[in-house]
């Protein structure tokens, strides 16, 4: 079994994992909840693309990250007066379910896999910048720019999209259960 | 073919997302705000501290009633409460009325939650509640607001319409669904009378299998009783027969005791005979021996002189019979040795010796009386014997003295009649050369030897 096939069979294992309640009444509001992943160079872009979301869709919106230790990106945060919008979620397991189940999306800008994966199992819809891990975890699953597109602002108005059309999110919902499917049971899928 | 419609749609939204960022920067800008405040897990954003009334007066009758208390009371109402409400609101009450009531209520004021435009709506309905004044305000208000509320009735009109009509679709389906229900009904009333039916047939065959059980166990234990009593009874016989047995095995030892003791009497009996019988041979040879005159000495010298090859010193010669022929072969160096108490008669005896002598170990062997000797040992056996225990070289004297012969003839043993033509017959078939040695008595002897090869 490939690491990828490793990390899908324990994002698997989340969807039967409990959620933290206390966090997912606190997340879940009418607001728009971003879940987020990023590395250092990745970090820009995603905090651009919040704050077109705060300044043009929900005034309101939240950032959760996802990242152990992504206190970096929550100073940057506070750099652009946006912190109050930010949290960190920490690494417990219950509480990434809530988060994840919380958000409207999930959006990467750089890092692991882990969390793609995660999302797909949960059935959070996943966007984000393309990178190598992220296009090999998500595969079709995702809605991924490149690099060169205006990634702030197709990343806020994709979430907002996702967070309005509902068959739109349940159409990547159910790429992305087939997709952890596939990946966690690589014999089984057709050549 | 359903993935690449897939792919299609999904390329098409992307193009409307693309679409949707690059216009994206042209929306105006919103007000910065607060994170959205939470709503605890019975709806009360408890940390929310305005509203807009749209957001109050939207949801109808119940659901209204419910709202308001849990925006502006951050509670929820108790029955006796929202019943309350919705009478004030049944008695033709405006929303923003019953708004204003909880809002500016003593529990409202400590609360504190701020409703935009609530406060001038909730005191022109108050003004409304002054007689005279009030009426005039409400006509006045009514007045002015008869296109509006003119459009309003037209709308309800049409709800109401729209009401009537789904309410007689919904009645329409419902009728549909109780026929269905009805249909479902009937259905599972035959069911049941399939299932008491199958239920009875069960009953009767399960009475029957039970029958059939105490039948079979009546039966098991009529066998078993029987059983037990066969068993009873061969565990008599065998009790029976135990006993006859141990009585014949207590027959059986007496008689056995019985046969031992006789067969010691007989042994002993032997034991003395035999005693006997030596005693009187070695005093008849003796006797023999001292009456001949020296003859037999100057036999065995004559013999010894023929086996002195052998008599080398330090060489091994065993003799059987004749303590006398030792001393004279000691005498001449050999080491002479004889079989200790072995009577040349005593066959048993005479064939353990020879067992016991290692292989090709003597010098020679002797038996000055061999015709005395084929008393215990055949001929052949006594020759193979010899064969074994000689050296290569090795020597064999066989002489035919008559004293022992005569002593045993005397006790009453049969001694065969042995010439030594025959005996150096035997010897020569078994691979000896032999010769002839006569004592100056005339009595022979045969000293014989083996070819070397």
């Amino acid at each position: 079994m490939d690491a990828l096939a490793s990390l899908a069979e324990a994002s698997g294992r989340l969807r039967t994992q409990a959620a933290d309640d206390a966090l997912l009444r606190r997340w879940q509001t009418r607001a728009t909840v971003w879940a987020a992943s990023c590395d250092a160079a990745g970090s820009p872009v995603l905090l651009d693309a919040f704050h077109a979301c705060l300044s043009h869709c929900d005034a309101a919106a939240r950032l959760l990250v996802l990242d152990p230790g992504a206190e970096a990106a929550v100073a940057a945060a506070s750099s652009r007066g946006i912190d109050a919008h930010v949290e960190c979620v920490g690494d417990a397991a219950d509480a990434r379910k809530a988060a994840l189940l919380a958000a409207d999306a999930l959006v990467v800008c750089g890092g692991g896999a882990a969390f793609v994966l995660d999302a797909l199992a949960v059935g959070t819809p996943v966007t984000g910048v393309e990178c190598a891990a992220t296009m090999d975890a998500a595969g079709d699953a995702a809605l991924l720019w490149r690099a060169g597109d205006p990634a702030a602002e197709l990343i806020a108005a994709t979430v907002e999209r996702l967070r309005a059309d509902a068959p739109l999110r349940a159409r990547l919902r159910a790429r992305g259960h087939a997709r952890i499917s596939r990946i966690a049971a690589p014999s089984e899928s057709p050549a | 073919m359903n993935s690449d419609r897939n792919d299609e749609q999904l390329e098409q939204v992307r193009g409307e997302i693309r679409a949707a960022a690059a216009t994206l920067r042209d929306r105006p800008r919103l007000a910065p705000s607060a994170p959205a405040p939470a709503a605890g897990a019975d709806g009360i954003e408890a940390a929310r501290r305005s509203y807009r009334i749209a957001e109050l007066t939207d949801p109808p009758y119940h659901a209204f009633v419910e709202h308001a208390f849990r925006a502006l009371l951050k509670r929820a109402p108790t029955p006796v409460e929202a019943s309350a409400q919705l009478d004030l609101l049944g008695r033709g009450a405006s929303k923003t009325e019953v708004l204003g009531n909880l809002r500016w209520s003593a529990e409202g004021r400590r609360v504190g939650v701020g409703v935009a435009g609530l406060l001038p709506r909730y005191l022109l309905a108050k003004l409304g509640r002054v007689p005279l004044l009030g009426y005039l305000v409400e006509g006045a208000v009514a007045f002015a607001a008869l296109p509006l509320l003119a459009r309003q009735l037209r709308a309800a009109d049409a709800a109401i319409s729209a009401g009537d009509s789904a309410l007689g679709a919904g009645q329409k389906a419902l009728a549909a669904r109780a026929d269905v229900l009805n249909q479902r009904i009937d259905d599972l009333r035959g069911l049941a009378h399939e299932l008491g039916l199958a239920r009875d047939e069960l009953i009767r065959t399960l009475n029957m299998i039970d029958e059939g059980l105490r039948a079979r166990a009546s039966a098991t234990e009529v066998a078993l009783d029987d059983l037990a009593r066969r068993q009873h009874d061969l565990e008599g016989v065998r009790r029976d027969e135990l006993e006859f047995v141990r009585r014949r095995v207590y027959v059986m030892d007496r008689w056995f005791e019985a046969l031992r003791g006789a067969l010691d009497e007989v042994e002993l009996a032997a034991g003395r005979r035999d005693a006997r019988v030596r005693e009187f041979e070695a005093r008849t040879r003796d006797a023999i021996t001292a009456a001949d005159g020296g003859a037999s000495a100057a036999r065995l010298d004559r013999w010894l002189d023929a086996l002195q090859p052998a008599c080398a010193a330090g060489a091994r010669v065993v003799t059987i019979g004749d303590d006398d022929w030792n001393e004279r072969l000691a005498a001449r160096g050999a080491i002479a040795t004889s079989f200790a108490g072995t009577r040349a008669g005593d066959g048993p005896g005479l064939r353990d010796a020879l067992a016991h002598v290692e292989d090709s170990c003597l010098g020679a062997l002797v038996a000055p009386a061999f015709p005395a000797l084929l008393r215990a040992i055949p001929a052949d056996e006594f020759v193979d014997a010899a064969t074994r225990v000689l050296q290569p070289g090795g020597l064999l004297l066989l002489g035919f003295a008559h004293e022992p012969v005569l002593a045993a003839a005397l006790a009453g043993d049969i001694v065969p009649a042995v010439q030594p033509g025959v005996l150096a017959t035997t010897l020569s078939v078994a691979g000896y050369s032999t010769r002839r040695i006569d004592a100056a008595d005339g009595t022979p002897a045969l000293l014989a030897w083996r070819e070397s090869h």
